[in-house]
């Protein structure tokens, strides 16, 4: 239903996110490993939402959700999040993002989080 | 009495000062009713003549002759009273009876604006203050009545509302929860649940919400939730509000005590408040926690029994480690730097290790160990080889092994560290185990470990079949048959397999059977319009106490004309008695001792022993076995197996 880029830094998590995204007819428009391709696809792709790793090398997931929100203040990020500590979460949240996933991923969560954002 | 006396002013002729008292006689003579007169100048009221007073003056001695010829100026009084017509009632009134006695009664002049403007007559006014009066106490009496009414129904609502209050909180108190309410001042409000009381133990009401979770929550923890209460606050989007919520910690630890806590928002007219919720979770926790205990206590066993080799292998390393690797190294003169890290490294390694296999609480003393040394690399500019060497020499392997040592023998028996590479494992036991495993395991969780479990013990029968494909590829090419692999399908059965061994093997026979005499050759097979690769299929099927093996080939089938030639030739049955068989008694004929029908005595088949030993070995555990044929389609043996009686 919805066009949605998926950003983190680990192959087989961005395998089974679209996996569970694509069971609820979503369209994967695009993957990128780093938070500057991320950005540079966001803007490139202009995907209806975009799913973001915290924790990545280089340039993390907040950092990256900002330029996001710099870019379109509109837009629509939910962070996903190994650590599930909350004030990084609760820093995303008040950055713009919607809403946020944990890992490791409980399907019927992933896509109820992902239908309310874009709602 | 706002009203002025404008509704009571009546006209009366006037007549000018230079009338004589006979005109004013006359006036009074024409007209009965007339109380009084007004004697005026030029519009101006200058006296008043009521009549009484007129006729008094008159009919005094000299009366008549004194005033009736002259002026009326001679009679009148001068000393009137006139009031502005904007005078009001209450005042007239007062002015009106302030006169002398003999004055009463008089008119009083209305004046506008000094001119004659008519007179209020005292009666008049006197009725018309009494209706006054009368209106004024009826409304007065209205008012009242109407302000009981009121009254009462404002008690009854007030009572009603109290009534509410009461059970409402009677409710709350009794949910067993604590819920508390504050708004954006995050002042805790003064309607809180009993249970509060008791979770707290001091009295929360009014009190500031971040103050009183001081105590259990630390400051990040404290500035975080400040933080999404403010934009709980802000944001009108109820969705945003509930993501934010769900940050906020979900178990608070509050005088020992484990509590569950929930937020959600109560939207109300004026804004919104924050409802809290504490569940004391307490003895659901210690549950959980000694049903986890529990669970890793089974799979350790599990593993003890699966994985004897790694375990103790495991065991042997550490005890070396501690014991003699570590101690070398410290004469060794390495700085106490590598040596930290060396033993860190490994006690790390081991610590995984000894999770893997399921020994937790070897793991965990390992971690404790950890941490130890982790202190002491942060003192790395101080600590000394001296130092590492009491640390290393007080660390006792049989405590950290002790717990889980306990668990295996308890398990398992003492002898399990005993005898070197095997487990010995009682089948009573092995029925404990497994009735622990169901006991202890959710449905979902419990397949996974049961299938491990039974792996070490049983076998499952799909296998066992499987193990006949060679077999009767062999048979296959002997008889120049072309059959396939055997397809399995069904459930997985899993059996003891020493309790079984002998009926398995016996199998064979019905093997043999389906390559010799059942599965036609290929061209034979051709003929009759099947495919030249014959079939044999195999189907359990668990059902509770029994389970079923389905053996089929899609064969000639059993001619019963052969099978009754042969009953009969062999005297095994008279064609009387035959002839009283059923169907499938007639095909069962071919599991008696001595049948056969084939000629030649071959090695594979030709003695009318083989399916008559399957048959022997079914019934010796207890099973049956049932026999179904249709000529030129297929032959299917179905076994019922009996489990072992507990």
């Amino acid at each position: 239903m919805a066009k949605i880029l998926i950003v983190d830094d680990s192959a087989v998590s961005r395998k089974k996110l679209r996996k569970i995204l694509e069971t609820a007819n979503h369209e994967i428009i695009g993957e990128a490993g780093d938070g500057a391709v991320g950005l540079k696809k966001y803007q490139d792709l202009s995907p209806d939402l975009v799913t973001m790793d915290i924790t990545m090398p280089d340039v993390d997931g907040i950092t990256v959700l900002k330029n996001i929100i710099k870019v379109n203040p509109a837009a629509k990020v939910v962070m996903i999040t190994a650590l599930g500590k909350g004030s990084t979460i609760l820093e995303a949240l008040n950055a713009g993002a919607k809403n946020y996933i944990t890992k490791p991923f409980a399907n019927d969560q992933v896509i109820t989080t992902i239908a309310e954002a874009l709602a | 009495m706002i009203e002025t006396i404008a509704k009571l002013a009546q006209a009366v002729p006037t007549f000018s000062a230079m009338e004589r008292g006979n005109t004013i006689h006359h006036y009074f003579e024409q007209n009965k009713e007339a109380e009084g007169v007004v004697i005026v100048n030029d519009e101006q009221p200058i006296g008043i003549l009521m009549r009484n007073d007129f006729y008094q003056k008159i009919g005094s001695q000299f009366g008549y002759a004194l005033y009736m010829d002259r002026d009326v100026t001679l009679l009148m009084k001068s000393d009137l009273t006139c009031v502005d017509k904007s005078c009001d009632m209450a005042k007239l009134g007062f002015i009106a009876m302030s006169r002398n006695q003999d004055s009463i009664y008089d008119f009083i002049v209305i004046l506008d604006n000094k001119n004659y403007a008519g007179v209020v007559n005292i009666r008049e006014f006197l009725i018309e203050m009494s209706k006054t009066k009368e209106r004024e106490i009826k409304l007065l009496s209205a008012q009242q009545r109407i302000l009981k009414q009121t009254h009462e129904t404002e008690k009854r609502h007030r009572i009603e509302i109290e009534q509410k209050n009461a059970a409402i909180k009677n409710l709350l108190d009794h949910a067993g929860q604590g819920f508390l309410f504050f708004g954006n001042d995050l002042l805790i409000s003064e309607e809180y649940s009993r249970e509060c009381d008791s979770i707290f133990g001091v009295s929360i009401g009014r009190q500031p919400f971040l103050e009183v979770l001081k105590r259990y929550v630390d400051t990040d923890g404290i500035r975080m939730m400040q933080n999404v209460f403010e934009n709980v606050f802000l944001s009108g989007d109820a969705t945003q509000n509930k993501v934010y919520l769900s940050i906020l910690p979900p178990e608070l630890k509050i005088h020992e005590r484990y509590i569950h806590t929930e937020y959600k928002i109560i939207p109300h007219e004026t804004g919104k408040s924050i409802m809290m919720i504490l569940t004391d979770v307490t003895q659901k926790k210690a549950l959980e926690l000694k049903t986890i205990e529990e669970k890793n206590n089974i799979k350790l066993i599990v593993r003890a029994i699966s994985s004897k080799s790694e375990i103790t292998q495991s065991i042997e390393e550490l005890q070396s480690f501690i014991k003699k690797d570590v101690l070398p190294l410290l004469d060794n003169k390495q700085s106490p730097q590598l040596i930290l890290q060396y033993v860190f490294r490994i006690v790390h390694t081991m610590k995984g290790d000894f999770a893997l296999n399921g020994l937790f609480h070897t793991s965990q003393g390992l971690h404790r160990l950890e941490d130890a040394l982790s202190e002491m690399q942060n003192r790395i500019k101080t600590i000394t080889n001296d130092e590492i060497r009491k640390f290393i020499e007080q660390i006792d392997c049989d405590q950290l092994l002790e717990k889980d040592s306990e668990i295996i023998t308890e398990a398992l028996g003492a002898q399990y560290f005993e005898n070197e590479d095997r487990v010995t494992v009682s089948r009573q036991r092995v029925a404990e185990i497994e009735n622990k495993i169901v006991a202890v395991f959710q449905k979902e969780e419990q397949t996974e470990i049961i299938k491990l479990f039974h792996s070490l013990f049983f076998i499952n029968v799909k296998d066992l079949i499987r193990d006949y494909n060679d077999y009767v590829k062999t048979l296959a090419d002997r008889f120049g048959k072309d059959i396939d692999d055997i397809i399995i399908s069904g459930d997985d059965v899993f059996i003891d397999r020493d309790r079984y061994a002998s009926f398995m093997k016996s199998l064979v026979h019905v093997f043999r059977n389906m390559a010799d005499h059942g599965i036609e050759d290929p061209d034979e097979r051709e003929g009759a319009g099947k495919s030249e690769c014959g079939e044999i299929t195999c189907e359990l099927k668990n059902e509770g106490d029994h389970f079923l093996i389905s053996l089929a080939d899609d064969g000639k089938g059993i001619d019963l004309e052969i099978i009754q030639k042969k009953a009969l030739e062999k005297q095994i049955y008279s064609a009387e008695e035959f002839a009283t068989l059923t169907r499938e008694q007639r095909l069962a004929t071919i599991f008696l001792d001595d049948f056969s029908t084939k000629n030649t005595v071959d090695l594979y088949s030709g003695r009318g022993v083989g399916l008559a030993a399957v048959n022997a070995e079914i019934s010796a555990i207890g099973g049956e076995i049932a026999i179904d044929s249709e000529l030129g389609k297929y032959t299917r043996f179905t076994f019922v197996v009996p489990y072992e009686k507990q």
